[in-house]
């Protein structure tokens, strides 16, 4: 399970509540944007909790294959 | 940072909104007194009763395989926790699970609900955290608790700040129940939400509360250890997972070692799989996972690991076992690795902690005005956990801790708080806030180093010279280190204070491992490696006096029903 977790700066203005709901510490939230930021991608498991709680529909997470350390 | 100062005043202030703090949370507000609920996160969605199944079990529960009587549950939960269990908080336990499962349906919650893939557990705590609300409990979110406020003896409350407006949040309480779960995240291979990280261990021991059995950390053998995938991923039962083996480097299925290790009849040639293998000896998959996990270790640590891991194969399992919908989830989970072809490598992680602060059978700890439930709590899992107890006694318990804290609140007056106390809580955050940006300080770091030496040294496979290691490191941490620790904004703070308190819940399992000389479940020291019930049959309690961590052993309660004779 690993997932592609993307935020939309534009519409992305709530306070942080996907941020607050991440079990992996995948999010973090950017205190001088405020905007939430994505910080270690590769623990996502792909639980979209994130997407749940957005009130803006600014988080994404799709789930992607697994590759190999050393290829993008 | 911490200029302003938001104080609150309540009846029963509940910390944690895991299924314990929310049942707590409920059961208080109906005897009718004003109760305040605190969450560090997002209400309801961030804990392991969240990232949980969401099974329950109880004796007439059905999904689980089913125990029918009183006896059969009780039984299993004693032999499971190797006969440390406090037989008074088991029977219980035992006793009011049911009964408490069934009323779950009066918060809106539904068992027969499939469970969501990864968080099963919010189609719990999700409602509860709703049913609260509507019953008049004030949540706090984004309040992260730092500290118990104390008047004389008895707990009055605590101090914390938001974590986004920094703000510093006071609470004057006249019971104070903690829920803050466990401290598995303390290590570093884990499948728990990284908000665990045991912060009531260290709030109950600061103001003189007991702990009992910290020594006692569950292990799960199947956590995924490839690269670039998440390490929180656990292998959940289905045709395919079962019909894989377990491989050293060599090929060898190292589970015959562990077989003739326990002394079960050796299994016949037809038993290629580890898990037909446990149903076959009548267990359920997961009655076994403490012992397993020690297998794998002791193989990679006996150099017949491949990467510091287990090889999980797969690549004989028919392509019919694959395709049918039940393997869904293992399907999806390895998307993009080529499992048919070649092993994955599969580690155990840590997934709860079974000891914690010590309770009676009213949720009440050792401190006036504290009451536990849940994760945080020790007593009724002793040495090792049936599969589903977790959350029953997080209801059952929950529920007698809301109660008690309640009828306290009924009778006393709201304590004040003691101003320099609150004052000097505050000052050794605000001093985190004043230091600038420095290597030695990062708190992503230090954690790290933190959780590496606690799975190194004080993991699956413990042993007394590393288990004294570990505390001279955590020592080494807190001096040299911890004075540089600093934090550019709110949720960095959080981030910050957690480790401290991780530190403090990770010397206080080392230093109960250290003391207990013998093996059991949970619990596996290669100097003692025996368990031993002339010795051993008793608990490991620490608390905080003068300054110092304490440690004794008391016989274990025993009520019903006394361990084979050696």
């Amino acid at each position: 399970m690993v997932g592609k977790v993307t935020i939309d700066p534009e519409k992305c203005r709530c306070p942080a509540r996907c941020v607050q709901s991440c079990p992996q510490d995948v999010l973090d939230w950017d205190f001088e944007r405020k905007k939430a930021m994505v910080v270690d991608e590769v623990e996502c498991f792909v639980c979209y909790n994130c997407v749940e709680v957005c009130p803006f529909d600014a988080i994404s997470v799709k789930e992607v294959d697994w590759k190999p350390p050393g290829k993008d | 940072m911490l200029e302003r100062e938001r104080v609150r005043e309540t009846d029963v202030l509940v910390i944690g909104t895991g299924t314990a703090g929310l049942r707590a949370a409920i059961e208080a507000g109906r005897y009718g007194v004003d109760v305040t609920l605190v969450e560090k996160m997002e209400p309801g969605r961030v804990s392991n009763s969240a990232y949980a199944g969401g099974g329950f079990r109880s004796f007439r529960s059905q999904g689980l395989k089913a125990f029918h009587t009183f006896n059969d549950h009780f039984k299993r939960t004693i032999e499971i926790g190797d006969y440390l269990p406090n037989q008074r908080l088991a029977e219980i336990f035992t006793l009011e699970a049911y009964p408490r499962i069934v009323e779950m349906e009066e918060f809106g919650v539904d068992l027969r609900r499939p469970a969501a893939p990864h968080r099963g557990g919010q189609r719990v705590t999700l409602p509860m955290t709703k049913y609260a609300r509507d019953q008049g409990v004030h949540v706090l979110s984004n309040t992260f608790i730092t500290d118990l406020l104390t008047v004389g003896d008895a707990v009055a409350g605590a101090i914390g700040f938001d974590v986004f407006s920094g703000d510093l949040v006071v609470v004057r309480a006249k019971s104070t129940v903690l829920a803050t779960g466990g401290a598995a995240e303390i290590y570093s291979r884990n499948d728990t939400t990284a908000n665990v990280i045991g912060e009531g261990y260290e709030m109950a021991y600061q103001v003189g509360a007991s702990m009992i059995d910290m020594e006692m950390v569950m292990p799960d053998p199947t956590l995924l250890a490839e690269p670039n995938f998440p390490t929180a991923l656990f292998f959940r039962q289905t045709p395919v997972r079962e019909r894989g083996v377990f491989r050293n480097a060599a090929g060898e299925t190292y589970l015959l070692k562990f077989v003739k290790e326990h002394k079960l009849a050796a299994p016949d040639a037809t038993f290629s799989t580890d898990d037909r293998y446990q149903l076959r000896y009548g267990l359920e998959p997961g009655d076994i996972r403490e012992h397993e996990s020690r297998a794998m270790v002791i193989e990679v640590l006996e150099g017949r690991g491949d990467d510091g891991a287990i090889l999980f194969d797969m690549t004989r399992v028919p392509r019919e076992h694959w395709s049918n919908e039940k393997s869904k989830s293992t399907v999806s989970m390895l998307r993009g690795f080529p499992a048919d072809e070649r092993p994955i490598h599969m580690y155990p992680g840590m997934i709860c902690t079974l000891g914690g602060i010590r309770i009676n059978e009213d949720g009440e700890t050792d401190v006036p005005g504290l009451y536990a439930a849940g994760e945080v709590t020790g007593g009724v899992h002793g040495a090792g956990r049936l599969g589903g107890n977790a959350l029953s006694v997080c209801i059952v318990f929950g529920a007698r801790a809301g109660r008690s804290a309640a009828l306290r609140a009924r009778s006393i007056q709201t304590p004040d708080v003691d101003a320099t106390q609150v004052e000097e809580r505050k000052e050794r955050i605000r001093e985190i806030t004043r230091r600038g940006r420095s290597d030695k300080g990062d708190v992503k770091k230090l954690t790290a180093e933190l959780k590496s030496l606690m799975w190194e040294r004080v993991g699956v496979v413990r042993d007394g010279q590393g288990l004294e290691t570990s505390l001279s490191e955590i020592d080494g941490i807190r001096e040299e280190r911890l004075p540089y620790l600093y934090a550019e904004n709110p949720r960095q703070l959080m981030r910050a204070v957690e480790l401290m308190k991780m530190l403090d819940a990770g010397e206080m399992i080392a230093t109960a491992a250290l003391m207990r000389r013998d093996s059991r479940t949970c619990h596996y020291r290669l100097d003692h490696p025996e368990t031993d019930n002339r010795n051993w049959l008793k608990n490991v309690l620490l608390r905080k006096e003068d300054g110092e961590m304490r440690l004794w052993t008391e016989p274990v309660v025993i009520t019903r029903m006394p361990p084979p004779e050696a």
